[in-house]
């Protein structure tokens, strides 16, 4: 088996977004029906492979199948001694 | 290669039950069968059995009788009821046995499909990264999969209601179906959106229930029933590289069809037909965007034709292709074990002509099952009398 870097930029391929707050375990982020935010989630078409991400767009109307997609981390939730855990996201690429 | 018949067929009513469990509603829906085809439990030369929740389907011989019969388990997740029967088929085309039965029953508390593990396995070790981010939620994947199709294919959200609509009409007049009330295609646009574009009433939901079939060798089915059924395929295919199923934390970019495709293809060969010849078909909908798309994985049309065909009633009772007449999984909800039987069931009571007020007219004679289940099994049956 060997380690291959991913490319940081790809077009959406699939896209949802998560309307109802994940059971915890295992979702370690908001959760709490009150402070709950959709959150978008989708596959993200690079030249090596498509990858499932999170994604930073919720708004159904703001994202589209084909739209260039670039690697970015978000917080996901502040552990018990204060640390912000983060983990990977895509999000609308700028558009040049 | 022995034809095989169905000649006996046996329900526990789908829905929740409290006080009885998931392995005593297989053993009802068994007698229930076994009273149907005229024979007793005793006269099985074997039984196969599957679910996925409520226990170990060969213990169910003390429940029935210690006769020593050959009884197999299986299971496929929601493929479960598919499998059954197709082993059961095997065993009897194969000249093993000449009388068997197959069985399936399951019994699932609330949100009990809510989340899972990714089917690429976490190392020891790791944290668990993929459902801690928010990513390990059944219901995403199927979000995912109608929303690139409704894009690709110009298919409408009101396409979706529509669906979920004519479940709860088909389940209305169905007395073995959980959900009895029909919903308007509004009230299904306005519910809960659970994973954009799916709103809370285009899901099915976990379930219960038991269903069973005695089949038998064709030549003999004379001695059972004066309306046999004859299976003309039953089939299972897995998943191949590149195609797109749940739980997949990642996909390959080699694009593939997926199980529900290679099954159908598989079926229509081994019974000889094609979809045009079918009357009526029971499609898995696990969601309503699931029925519409394998009405086109299933050969039924072609893609983005759903959207015509619903708007014209074409998969209603009485329309072209009849579609889930017995409210589906979204009316009935979804014991794993017991849907794919389910479906044959449905089929069964139609070409016998004893569907009462949900009956196909016209004298039905071509039936046809499809099952898909996680992380990529399909299974599917066509039937003929």
């Amino acid at each position: 088996m060997e380690e291959v870097t991913l490319s940081t930029r790809g077009a959406l391929w699939a896209w949802t977004v998560q309307g109802f707050p994940p059971k915890n375990p295992p979702y370690l982020g908001e959760n709490d029906p009150e402070k709950f935010k959709p959150f978008g989630v989708g596959y993200v078409e690079l030249p090596e492979l498509k990858v499932e991400a999170r994604l930073t767009e919720d708004e159904p109307a703001a994202l589209k199948i084909g739209m260039e997609m670039e690697l970015v981390v978000e917080p996901l939730f502040t552990d018990e001694n204060g640390n912000e855990v983060v983990t990977f996201a895509f999000a609308p690429a700028p558009v040049d | 290669m022995n034809d095989v018949a169905i000649v006996g067929i046996g329900m526990h009513p789908f829905g929740r039950h409290e006080g009885v469990s998931g392995m005593e509603q297989g053993a009802i829906a068994v007698r229930a069968a076994c009273r149907d085809a005229g024979i007793g439990w005793q006269d099985l030369q074997f039984a196969v059995g599957g679910s996925a929740a409520a226990g170990n389907p060969d213990t169910m011989v003390s429940m029935l009788g210690l006769t020593g019969l050959q009884f197999t388990n299986v299971m496929n997740g929601c493929a479960t009821g598919g499998t059954a029967l197709s082993t059961a088929y095997n065993t009897i085309a194969s000249g093993l046995h000449d009388l068997g039965i197959a069985i399936g029953f399951d019994k699932h508390p609330r949100g009990a499909f809510a989340s899972d593990r990714p089917v690429v396995p976490i190392r020891e070790g790791d944290n668990d990264w993929y459902g801690g981010s928010g990513m390990a939620i059944n219901p995403q994947f199927f979000a995912m999969k109608i929303n690139r199709y409704m894009e690709t294919h110009d298919i409408s959200h009101r396409a979706l209601a529509r669906v979920a609509a004519k479940a709860t009409r088909n389940g209305s007049m169905n007395p073995m179906a959980w959900r009895r009330n029909a919903f308007s295609e509004d009230e299904v646009l306005q519910s809960r959106m659970l994973a954009y574009p799916l709103t809370q009433y285009m899901f099915c939901s976990p379930g219960e229930g038991g269903v069973a079939m005695v089949l038998c060798r064709a030549d003999q089915a004379h001695k059972y029933t004066n309306k046999p059924v004859y299976l003309r395929a039953a089939v299972m295919r897995s998943r191949r590289f590149g195609s797109f199923e749940v739980k997949a934390s990642y996909l390959a970019n080699e694009e593939c069809v997926g199980p529900t495709v290679d099954a159908s293809k598989a079926a229509f060969e081994q019974a000889g037909i094609g979809p045009e010849d079918v009357d009526v078909a029971q499609l898995q909908d696990t969601e309503s965007g699931a029925e519409i798309m394998h009405m086109a994985e299933n050969g039924f049309c072609a893609d983005g034709e759903q959207e015509g065909m619903l708007e014209r009633g074409e998969t209603e009772i009485g329309g072209r292709l009849p579609v889930n007449t017995d409210g589906g999984c979204i009316a009935n909800g979804e014991p794993i074990g017991a849907s794919g039987l389910r479906q044959v069931h449905e089929n069964v009571v139609q070409l016998r002509g004893d569907a009462g007020e949900r009956q196909v007219p016209n004298d039905p004679k071509v039936a046809y099952t499809h099952v898909y289940g996680a992380p990529g099994i399909s299974g599917v049956t066509i039937l003929s009398r």
